[in-house]
């Protein structure tokens, strides 16, 4: 349970830009919010590999938002249906789905469609909200952090690997 | 810090290439066990593949062999094929469609022996637990006992036995009679107390005494206009009950009318319960038992009740274009709701082009080929059709068999010909013990099924070259004389006539060899037979003898009260007589000269 918590704080006090770990976070959410083998899940990896993101933070991300997701599976539902069913959408619907790789993408499922919908529309608003904690992090708490040189030099992290007697 | 790490795309592609070698890898593996565990689970049958090889380049699979139990009887493959090799339509699969371009399957066989049980992959069947009545085969387990069963059968029940387990009609209508003539005897007792009451009567006779009375008296005329008045009273109500009576009459003849021909009836009744129980227990040699029929009916049944089964499995993947949407089902933790639109250009969702097929029949391999089977023939436009074929072999001079389910317009019109020219018979069983030894065959039948229900057709085999046998049974001379009539036959026509729904088609099945098998046990049993007939039309005589007699006392009793009516009638009119002559005194014995004045009656 503390491993996660310390990996957190470890990509916090490393040299990553602020974008990177947003980044990274975003993408894990992305993934973990949406059914794990939708194709377009395929893409996210992929720009996750080729984007200079954390890993690390995005593997953590999507532990975190599958648990999330099993929770507002009804609400992803709901949401999804509606929208595939809005009749002032239908027309457009049928002409999307005409191309066979959204029908491949299972984007026609409920599920698939309204969690989709609402990764993406969280997106942006995570993004941001990240940044500012990482840059209040660095800002305040690791400056607090390395006013103390015992605090300053174990960081916590080197603290844990301590306890557990070792790397983690 | 640059935005893009291009050493991730190296990593993604060896990871990616190390995912699709690791699906490649078990790809066969995973088809083959969704075909046999998910297959099993759709079929409700085991489905067995001895081996499956795909090729993403060439877009084909390859299955080494088939194996589909019968549902019915596990020890048994329903069909197998040696060999099957499919071309995919890979586009066509992106849009989640299975479109088969071209394929082949080799070795088909039909109803062979497995090696070991299959799996019960069945589903409970409430149904088939509370017999469900109109379901093929109910009528061949309904059927009275007759053919060679009834030939078997050497002590021919007796009458009082089959009295104790068959209702007579007679007897069920008698009782019926008797309870609507007590009926009618009721209501004419309540009738004839309530509108005809001889207290009524007497009330009425004793009132014209005392106007007697009081008219002998008469003193003054001023009493004449009161009683002139009660007389014309009693009068009125004389007469009105004179008018009852021949509405009453007419109502009487009418019930007697009813209840003489309900009585009639019954006379008719014994002779049909004879009929009826001489039919079912006697053997109808004039020509009311189907001897073939009942040596092949059976078994024909049995072949079409199959078909009939198999047909319905089949006929709803025929026909699944429907709206679309159709699959907004029930939403489901994790799974969701799959939404269908409109395609632009509609195509099934499963077609099989072309295959080629190569079945064993008779041990004969015969070549066909299945086209444009389709899940939505309406979208896509073409009727299904199935067609096997081949020319002289060791054991046909040719066979033909053509299908074609049609479900492109709104009513589906399915059809079957099959015809096969001197077919090469050997040890066949022909049912109920008969074997054929040898013979040839020639066989025509076309069968058409619309709306996949209502089902015509016929089925003609001129059978020639015979060696027929029945075993013969030591002390059953009934069936050793038809045992010795079936060996002496060796040619013959069988002509069956199908007609009805699919769950309650009937038979109809003429054979030129009915009439040398009549013949034949007409010799050994018609002595036997006039005995039991006899003794059965007795049975039924006596037994009907006592309800029908119970019917005459309430008719009679019925009749009589026409009696009753018409004597209440002229002790009315009697009473009319009297009170228009003697109650009021004669013109002559009127006081104070009066004789010359008009009396009201």
């Amino acid at each position: 349970m503390l491993g996660p918590v310390l990996k957190v704080f470890k990509a916090l006090n490393s040299n990553a830009r602020p974008w990177q770990l947003s980044l990274g976070v975003v993408f894990g959410m992305i993934v973990g919010l949406t059914p794990l083998s939708s194709l377009h899940n395929l893409v996210v990896v992929f720009l996750a590999f080729i984007i200079n993101l954390n890993i690390g933070l995005m593997i953590l991300s999507f532990a975190f938002f599958s648990g999330v997701a099993y929770l507002l599976d009804p609400l992803f539902h709901s949401l999804g249906y509606s929208v595939l069913t809005a009749g002032a959408l239908n027309d457009f619907w049928t002409q999307f789905f005409s191309c066979p790789v959204f029908l491949l993408g299972k984007l026609n499922n409920s599920i698939v469609m309204g969690s989709l919908l609402a990764s993406l529309a969280l997106a942006a608003p995570v993004f941001f909200l990240f940044n500012g904690v990482v840059g209040q992090y660095r800002d305040k708490i690791q400056g607090w952090l390395n006013k103390y040189p015992v605090l300053g030099s174990l960081k916590i992290v080197k603290l844990y690997e301590t306890l557990m007697g070792g790397k983690s | 810090m640059k935005f893009f790490r291009w050493q991730g795309l190296v990593a993604f592609l060896i990871l990616g290439g190390l995912a699709f070698g690791f699906f490649r890898f078990f790809l066969d593996g995973m088809i083959e066990s969704a075909i046999e565990g998910e297959g099993s689970k759709a079929a409700q049958t085991e489905i067995g593949l001895a081996g499956l090889s795909t090729s993403l380049l060439a877009q084909s699979l390859a299955i080494g062999g088939l194996d589909v139990a019968n549902p019915d009887n596990p020890g048994e493959n329903i069909v197998e094929a040696e060999a099957i090799r499919v071309n995919l339509d890979a586009v066509k699969g992106l849009r989640r469609k299975v479109v088969i371009d071209d394929m082949t399957v080799e070795g088909l066989r039909f109803n062979q022996k497995r090696p070991a049980p299959a799996k019960s992959f069945k589903r409970p069947d409430k149904k088939a637990q509370t017999a469900e009545p109109g379901s093929p085969g109910e009528a061949a387990t309904a059927a009275p006992a007759s053919g060679l069963s009834v030939i078997d059968r050497v002590d021919i029940p007796s009458p009082a036995d089959i009295l104790k387990k068959e209702p007579l009609e007679t007897l069920e209508a008698a009782a019926r009679a008797q309870t609507e003539l007590e009926r009618l005897k009721t209501k004419w007792e309540e009738k004839l107390k309530t509108e005809l009451d001889p207290a009524v009567l007497e009330d009425t006779r004793r009132k014209i005494e005392d106007l007697k009375k009081k008219a002998g008296k008469l003193s003054d005329l001023t009493q004449l206009p009161a009683i002139t008045q009660e007389v014309q009273s009693l009068k009125a109500e004389i007469e009105g009950h004179i008018d009852k009576v021949p509405h009453l009459k007419e109502e009487l003849r009418r019930d007697v009318q009813e209840a003489t021909r309900l009585a009639a009836e019954l006379k008719d009744l014994p002779l049909k319960d004879y009929q009826r129980l001489k039919k079912k227990y006697s053997l109808d040699l004039a020509g009311g038992s189907n001897l073939v029929g009942a040596l092949i009916g059976s078994e024909v049944k049995g072949y079409l009740d199959r078909a009939v089964r198999y047909y319905r499995l089949a006929s709803p993947y025929l026909n699944r274009g429907g709206s679309p949407r159709e699959e907004e089902v029930r939403y489901e933790r994790g799974k969701g709701v799959f939404v269908k639109f409109p395609e632009a250009e509609p195509f099934p969702d499963f077609l099989l082009r072309h295959a080629k097929l190569s079945m064993n029949l008779l041990d004969t391999p015969i070549e066909g080929e299945l086209n444009d089977l389709s899940d939505n023939q309406k979208v896509y436009g073409k009727p299904a059709a199935l067609r096997f074929f081949s020319g002289k072999t060791d054991r046909f001079d040719n066979f033909s068999l053509k299908t074609r389910l049609d479900r492109t317009q709104a009513i589906a019109k399915d059809s079957l010909e099959l015809a096969a020219a001197g077919v090469r018979l050997k040890d066949v069983r022909a049912g109920e013990g008969v074997t054929l030894e040898e013979g040839r065959v020639d066989l025509k039948s076309s069968i058409d099924i619309v709306n996949e229900n209502e089902i015509k057709g016929m089925a003609a085999a001129d059978f020639g070259a015979l060696t027929l046998s029945l075993p013969r049974k030591e002390g059953n001379e009934i069936w050793n004389a038809m045992a010795g009539a079936i060996a002496s036959v060796d040619r013959f026509s069988v002509r069956v006539g199908i007609a009805g729904t699919l769950g309650d088609y009937k038979l109809d099945i003429e054979s030129d060899l009915d009439e040398i098998l009549r013949k034949a046990l007409g010799q050994a049993v018609s002595d036997q037979l006039k005995k039991f007939e006899s003794a059965l039309r007795q049975a039924i005589d006596e037994k009907a003898k006592g309800a029908l007699a119970g019917v005459g006392g309430p008719l009679a009793g019925l009749q009589d009260f026409g009696k009753v009516l018409s004597a209440n009638e002229s002790s009315w009119k009697d009473l009319l007589a009297k009170a228009q002559e003697g109650v009021l005194p004669s013109k002559k014995k009127l006081p104070g000269g009066l004789g010359d004045l008009k009396l009201p009656f």
